[in-house]
């Protein structure tokens, strides 16, 4: 068989089409840069190259169609089936063909772009897009390909072979599996997963054309069934996606009347869920109502006042919103760290002045709730942690009647059984290690610094290096970290990825050794929440992942997977705090806010009762 | 004995829950010109298909030229010729450049050959395909089956859609180039009357199975006609070689198949003044096997 032959032909009987498709990808581009020409700019093309590119994928189906079409008919395929010819050699050729015809009439909007002079100006990121296109017009063209050499229709088989692309890409995503994360695994990095995945369908769309080919297999189709099936496979889609959203259900929804507005914030308060700072949360029969908390009026604490001499400051306390709250018999402690600083104006010689606060005190401060206040009742001088006074992280952490402080590097360990009288147990100035940051590593054994905090037991000290590893402050009232069965797991959830699962497999005196266990890939749509990533908590076994609109929850307890339990989603709304209840129902509190104009406020606050699945 | 030029055993095919074949038994001598007949729709090009490897059989077995027909398909392909039944080729192809690209495919393409056979045909090689009359797209489609000097020509319902004069243009050109030169050519055809005078063994295809084969004089020779009038008590039942029985006003019409003197003397005896005796032509032969009434003497 002599290859020239068959290649010359191909061209030959496809070469309208490349030139209407070449024609199509230049239009933008040339369009663009005349108009600048026009304007007097000189003739150059920038942002329309990468729009053509954008467009190619849909191109290169049709160039596959075509390619093929000539030799499909029936008569024809006849024809030259019927001649001494390698079937699969004449595929292939007639497939590579094409495929480099395809992506030359791609590269000319490049070369267009090169020649024009400002591709210089372009962002990485958009650079990055055109080895994309470029790999999802190879997979595109082989999915055409295969679909035309089995459908031979070239309208049905780009229709078919585009929602088979789309199906491809979006598929996955909808679907946890965890195939990403094994080919992750094979290629040592999360983000090339898509070029993987294009390339793996393109491969086997190729070498499903050859059998198609070879074996003569033929689908007859007609218009009405295949939209059927396109229709069908929508339809699937639609439910895969519904199968996410909103499946959580809420049991009620409460909108907060405007004397409760304020502080949206829930606190736990032993088994309780305080809201606003004032009012327990009660759960009856499966409706919100609201109490008094009870405090003695005879029991009238004596406040504490600011120390002297620091009148002059200003104040910041943490946890600010959240309280850190204990319960002793009938009484409500809280406790936060207030800190002073000062602010020093730094001039700038041709620059606007900067502001540098400067921090030269901080107490440990206890609270008690008495008459619907939460009056300072004791405190303790905690400045030797301001080593540099800056005030760049801190923590809090109440663990049985102890509470760990945590300015910067260094913390406090104070005996809290008596609120109204803290004593401090130990002191430890910049032996806290620098974080480390998110995990990229997957497959190597990786250590955490221990607290090097005594006199608690290891497990809490565990659940206290991992959280501030990882969250430092919110570690008030949230982990991430899960002990069961005394195995020991943490999770991480990264901004459009994925959630994983760490395993403790040891620790030592100075550190905590961990390895990635499994990982669960967000869906599409939990991609889209995960834009605006918030909480990520653990509690009786449940991950609770919450962002802007979206609160997710998974199962991390029963088999070596993450298992999502439930979806819920409200748009327009906004989640401000997040209290899983004693009876294991979710209490959110939620803000909806259209308020497109600021001349029309328009903001209402809710507290949701959703029944937590699983 | 010589090795048949195509060997056909028990071949069945199916399209889905429609049998098409259903045991075709069939054996082509070397050299001669084979006609295989049927009705449309009964099986011809599914056999032809299979024999060309273009298709799988359920079962059965397909030699062609002492190849395989689904195990060495390539090399069937270098050894045959074949032309389908309104053969369609590449239209945006000049007829020069269709005949260069299909010997591109045979290694033992002959260009002088091919060439020569082009002039005979007189095909203008500068002229699309698609602009071809339909007379002229049958003689490049022949010459594209010709051009590597094939051993065996397939040839399936090469005429179609040709008119009359086309047709025996095409036919003459046939019988020139392939019956000199000791070439095996299966020609399979609905029309009879075009197979009739080239065709040296017929083969009747009817509802997947073959009915009859032969050398086509021999079918001439035993399948007879007679027309007599018939006594009140004959008992056309008796004869086991009835292939269709026919009322003519008062007389019967019988045709009769392996007809011999013994045969003859019992159509006698069951006539009241004798019998006219007739030879049938292809066409006759055809329809006395493919909707001949056999023996009801009350539908004759």
């Amino acid at each position: 068989m002599k290859i020239q032959g068959i290649i010359h032909q191909q061209i030959c009987q496809f070469k309208w089409h490349l030139l209407a498709c070449f024609g199509l990808i230049m239009v933008l581009p040339i369009e663009e840069a005349l108009v600048n020409f026009k304007d007097g700019l000189g003739f150059r093309c920038g942002s329309m190259v990468l729009v053509s590119i954008m467009f190619s994928p849909l191109l290169a189906g049709l160039i596959a169609c075509a390619n093929v079409q000539g030799d499909m008919d029936q008569k024809l395929y006849i024809f030259w089936r019927s001649k001494p010819a390698g079937i699969k050699l004449l595929v292939s050729l007639k497939f590579f063909v094409g495929l480099t015809a395809s992506l030359i009439i791609m590269t000319c909007p490049l070369i267009f772009w090169l020649l024009s002079g400002n591709i210089i100006d372009t962002n990485s990121d958009i650079l990055y897009s055109i080895p994309l296109s470029a790999l999802l017009s190879i997979m595109t063209y082989s999915l055409c390909f295969g679909c035309n050499v089995l459908i031979r229709s070239t309208a049905r088989a780009w229709l078919v072979g585009m929602l088979l692309a789309g199906f491809c890409l979006i598929l996955p995503f909808i679907l946890p599996l965890n195939y990403r994360d094994f080919v992750s695994d094979v290629i040592f990095g999360s983000r090339v997963y898509y070029p993987v995945i294009m390339l793996i369908i393109s491969a086997a769309a190729f070498v499903f054309a050859l059998f198609a080919a070879q074996y003569d297999w033929h689908l007859k189709t007609n218009l009405k069934g295949l939209l059927w099936v396109a229709g069908g496979l929508v339809f699937v889609l639609l439910m895969l996606f519904s199968s996410q959203v909103a499946n959580i259900k809420v049991l009620q929804e409460l909108e907060i009347e405007p004397f409760m507005l304020g502080r949206n914030d829930l606190d736990y308060a032993g088994d309780k869920v305080i809201f606003q700072e004032h009012n327990y949360v009660d759960i009856d029969n499966n409706k919100i109502s609201f109490s008094n908390i009870d405090s003695n009026p005879d029991d009238i604490a004596v406040p504490i006042t600011r120390p002297e001499g620091l009148e002059e400051y200003h104040t910041r306390d943490y946890p600010g919103r959240d309280k850190l709250i204990k319960v002793v018999g009938d009484n409500l402690y809280s406790f936060s760290i207030l800190a002073y600083f000062s602010r020093e104006r730094i001039d700038r010689e041709g620059k606007p002045p900067l502001n540098r606060d400067i921090y030269e005190h901080a107490y440990l401060r206890s609270y008690k709730y008495t008459v619907n206040r939460w009056i300072p009742i004791c405190e303790i001088d905690i400045s030797e942690c301001l080593t540099d006074h800056s005030y760049s992280q801190i923590a809090l952490r109440l663990i049985d009647n102890k509470i760990i402080a945590i300015i910067n590097n260094s913390f406090v360990l104070i005996d809290a059984t008596n609120p109204e009288e803290l004593k401090r147990l130990d002191t430890k100035l910049d032996v806290l290690k620098r974080p480390m940051g998110y995990i990229q590593e997957r497959r190597k054994e990786f250590s955490i610094p221990l607290v090097p905090v005594e006199g608690i037991d290891i497990e809490d000290r565990i659940k206290l290096s991992i959280d501030l590893n990882y969250q430092y402050e919110g570690i008030d009232e949230r982990s991430i970290v899960d002990i069961h069965d005394e195995k020991i797991s943490f999770f991480l959830a990264s901004y459009y990825d994925d959630i994983r699962r760490f395993d403790v497999t040891g620790w030592d005196s100075e550190n905590i050794y961990c390895k990635l266990s499994t990982a669960r890939p967000f869906t599409i749509l939990e991609h889209m929440s995960s834009v605006y990533l918030g909480r990520v908590f653990v509690k009786n076994g449940k991950l609770y992942f919450s962002s802007k609109n979206t609160l997710l929850v998974f199962d991390i307890r029963s088999g070596d997977k993450i298992r999502k339990l439930g979806h819920f989603i409200r748009m327009d709304y906004s989640i401000q705090d997040i209290a899983v209840l004693d009876d294991d129902n979710i209490l959110l509190c939620m803000r909806w806010d259209r308020n497109l104009s600021n001349y029309d406020s328009s903001e209402k606050n809710f507290l949701c009762l959703l029944k937590n699945p699983g | 004995m010589t090795e048949p030029a195509i060997k056909i055993e028990g071949l069945h095919f199916s399209y889905g829950k429609k049998h098409v074949l259903k045991g075709v038994d069939l054996e082509v001598p070397k050299g001669s010109i084979f006609g295989f007949i049927g009705r449309n729709g009964t099986g011809k090009t599914t056999t032809i298909k299979t024999m060309l490897g273009l298709q799988k059989p359920s079962s059965g077995k397909c030699i062609v030229g002492g190849f395989d027909s689904f195990t060495q398909t390539l090399e069937i392909r270098k050894r045959i010729g074949f032309m389908a039944e309104d053969q369609q080729m590449y239209g945006w192809m000049k007829v020069g450049r269709i005949i260069k690209w299909v010997a591109g495919f045979y290694p033992d393409w002959d260009y002088k050959f091919s060439a020569e056979l082009a002039e005979i045909l007189r095909l203008p090689m500068n002229v699309k395909v698609k602009a071809l009359s339909k007379g002229q797209n049958s003689s490049l489609a022949l010459l594209l089956a010709l051009g590597h000097r094939p051993d065996i020509v397939i040839l399936d319902d090469p005429t179609l859609g040709l008119d009359p004069i086309a047709r025996k243009d095409f036919l003459r050109h046939v019988i020139d180039l392939l019956q000199s030169n000791s070439v095996t050519v299966f020609f399979s055809s609905h029309l009879l009357y075009e197979i009739e005078p080239v065709a040296d063994y017929i083969a009747i295809l009817d509802n997947g199975v073959i009915i009859k084969a032969g050398k086509t004089e021999e079918l001439r020779e035993k399948i007879r006609r007679f027309i007599l009038k018939p006594k009140p008590d004959a008992d056309f039942g008796r004869l086991a070689s009835v292939l269709d029985i026919l009322k003519l006003a008062d007389n019967i019409s019988l045709a009769i198949e392996d007809c011999d003197e013994s045969k003859k003397a019992e159509i006698k005896t069951m006539s009241s003044n004798g019998y006219q005796e007739t030879a049938l032509n292809l066409d006759e032969i055809f329809e006395a096997y493919v909707i001949g009434n056999r023996g009801d003497l009350h539908r004759a």
